[in-house]
């Protein structure tokens, strides 16, 4: 099931892509779907019911990737048109095919091998980030499914089963990581991550004018994949479910077993440490724009 | 409060503020803080921009390279099920 907090991030990115959040204010906290405007065709379609209480509340609505629709932000500014983007929780069991835990259970091997064709990619994406290595990634990936394979009577369904995988494929990252230890804590104890730590911002340039192509160039998204990997993994295993994969917290919780107020912690510490090792780097080409011109 | 209090402050709740999970009243606290604090405007700026940046290159689908696809399928002894 779909939660208002993934629904958020999508209109959040559309609205961020139109430049709007970054110079006129801040990201919708309460937003109102007023109309379609414009429907595009052949994309997955996206039942969204939105809970009480929630950002979208009142409406139901099926909407599709690109879609546009009028938001009524009338505590930011007055309407606001976006495009709805619902391509990055692709571990959502709305988009894979819906598929039988009876089935699994009951050792069905054709429902296994559609449950590994539809979460093998982003339990695979997800390992490479966290590992960067592809060997390792394809280890965590097989070791994942095998483990699957062997505990699936033990899954309660107190989550979903996506969430479930991730909660494995976590699980067998960080332990490559803690085998791997010992090499690296010779060399490099910045990986470690203190709770006590300050993560006070010490950089303040203000990068965000420069044009989106310098900020996506293959540079800057090898720069983008390396300061994942200057993070200590605790934090980095929270960042790419959150933010890459696109879990919520709760999910997020579940993945890691931990509480909501620690992933929160942790996401947070995540992204300041990113824009810290981000802030060097395009403070850099902000730079080097100067003196060309 | 000394600007630096605040500052501190506005730090623990930034993440929520840039998600748009902040309650009205804390993001209009906010936004007066980040009005009259330079610093902290661009620290509220560049989060957001490094978020949307990772969002943007998360959005690209995820693709498991059909070497990589075909030893899983085998380990898992789905060998069978293995179609291109």
């Amino acid at each position: 099931m779909h939660s208002g907090q993934a629904l958020r991030e999508r209109f959040s990115l559309a609205l961020a892509r139109q430049g709007k959040c970054a110079t006129e204010g801040s990201p919708p906290g309460k937003c109102e779907i007023l109309r379609t405007l414009e429907k595009r065709q052949g994309a997955h379609t996206v039942p969204v019911s939105f809970r009480e209480n929630d950002m979208l509340a009142k409406e139901k609505a099926t909407l599709r990737c690109n879609d546009r629709v009028l938001l009524d932000l009338s505590w930011w500014k007055r309407e606001q048109s976006a495009t709805f983007n619902y391509g990055k929780h692709l571990m959502s069991e709305k988009i894979s095919p819906e598929l039988s835990v009876e089935a699994l259970k009951s050792g069905d091997r054709n429902e296994f091998a559609r449950l590994v064709d539809a979460y093998s990619a982003p339990i695979y994406r997800m390992a490479m980030k966290m590992l960067s290595n592809q060997q390792d990634a394809e280890d965590v990936l097989q070791n994942t499914f095998l483990n699957a394979f062997k505990h699936i009577h033990d899954f309660e369904e107190r989550s979903s089963l996506a969430t479930w995988l991730y909660r494995i494929a976590a699980n067998e990252a960080l332990m490559m990581i803690r085998k791997q230890r010992p090499e690296t804590t010779l060399t490099d104890t910045s990986l470690e991550y203190d709770e006590g730590e300050d993560y006070s911002p010490v950089q303040f340039v203000d990068w965000c004018c420069l044009p989106e192509d310098e900020l996506l160039s293959s540079e800057a998204r090898s720069r983008l994949d390396r300061a994942i990997q200057h993070l200590p993994e605790k934090l980095r295993i929270v960042f790419i479910l959150r933010d890459l994969e696109g879990l919520s917290i709760e999910e997020t919780s579940q993945a890691l077993n931990l509480s909501q107020t620690a992933v929160k912690t942790r996401l947070l510490r995540a992204r300041l440490n990113l824009r810290e090792q981000l802030s060097s780097y395009y403070g850099e080409r902000l730079r080097d724009r100067s003196k060309a011109i | 409060m000394t600007k630096s209090a605040e500052c501190k402050s506005l730090l623990e709740s930034l993440s929520d503020y840039i998600d748009g999970t902040l309650s009205e009243e804390l993001c209009e606290e906010i936004q007066r803080h980040i009005a009259e604090c330079q610093d902290c405007h661009i620290v509220v700026d560049t989060l957001r921009k490094t978020v949307y940046l990772y969002h943007a290159t998360a959005s690209e689908p995820a693709t498991v390279p059909t070497n990589v696809r075909d030893r899983l399928f085998r380990s898992l002894n789905l060998e069978d099920y293995l179609k291109h």
